[in-house]
């Protein structure tokens, strides 16, 4: 199945879980899109104390070993200060129109937020 | 086919912003169908107005009946809960916040 997940909640590792648990089982996430409070997952600034876990660096990671498309939402972005300049690596900026293009490819589309 | 869409806001003014309706404007400016209902204290949008590009834009908006009950409001263009249920049923993609 193709997902495409939406994520409007700065905070809750439920999405994360959730998207390696799908590529495990053998589907497949064609984006994941980052709007509203879920900008601020896209901040490589963000340094939580250690013993937190670092949730921006963990979907670097992610994107990396995936290959998934992270996107985050320009106006949400600029609204709270997240831009070229400080976006965490495996991230890129795009407008929402990139998200309806998602939703209308996928099968199932989640909102966590 | 086109997909249709269906924003089911839930949170009030001060918690969501007009930004909650950024997606919602999209989905329509591609001409999709799109539905937009404001339930539990999203029905407080009644009081604070819709952005005008929201109500120029998105063609069905109703207020969930229960929540406007529940909170002392009352809208002319109301949807029940058993209908919401099952407009959600038959709506392709459901976007809540």
């Amino acid at each position: 199945m193709k997902f495409a997940l939406l994520i409007r909640s700065a905070t809750g590792s439920t999405p994360l879980a959730f998207a390696r648990e799908a590529l495990a089982e053998g589907h497949q996430i064609i984006q994941i899109f980052f709007q509203g409070d879920g900008a601020h997952q896209a901040n490589r600034l963000t340094s939580p104390p250690p013993a937190e876990g670092n949730r921006v660096a963990e979907w670097s990671r992610f994107a990396e070993e995936s290959g998934v498309e992270l996107v985050l939402c320009s106006t949400a972005g600029l609204r709270r200060g997240v831009r070229e300049a400080n976006l965490a690596p495996g991230f890129r900026i795009s407008g929402v129109g990139q998200w309806l293009d998602a939703a209308n490819r996928a099968d199932r589309v989640l909102v966590f937020g | 086919m086109k997909k249709s869409y269906l924003f089911l806001q839930t949170k009030s003014p001060a918690e969501g912003g007009p930004e909650a309706f950024d997606l919602a404007l999209t989905a329509a400016a591609f001409d999709h169908e799109v539905h937009l209902i404001l339930a539990e204290d999203g029905v407080f949008w009644l009081r604070a107005g819709l952005p005008e590009l929201v109500t120029e834009a998105v063609e069905q908006i109703a207020y969930e009946r229960e929540s406007l009950a529940e909170r002392g409001l009352s809208a002319a263009n109301q949807i029940g809960r058993d209908e919401l249920a099952k407009l959600i049923a038959e709506t392709d993609v459901v976007v809540t916040g």
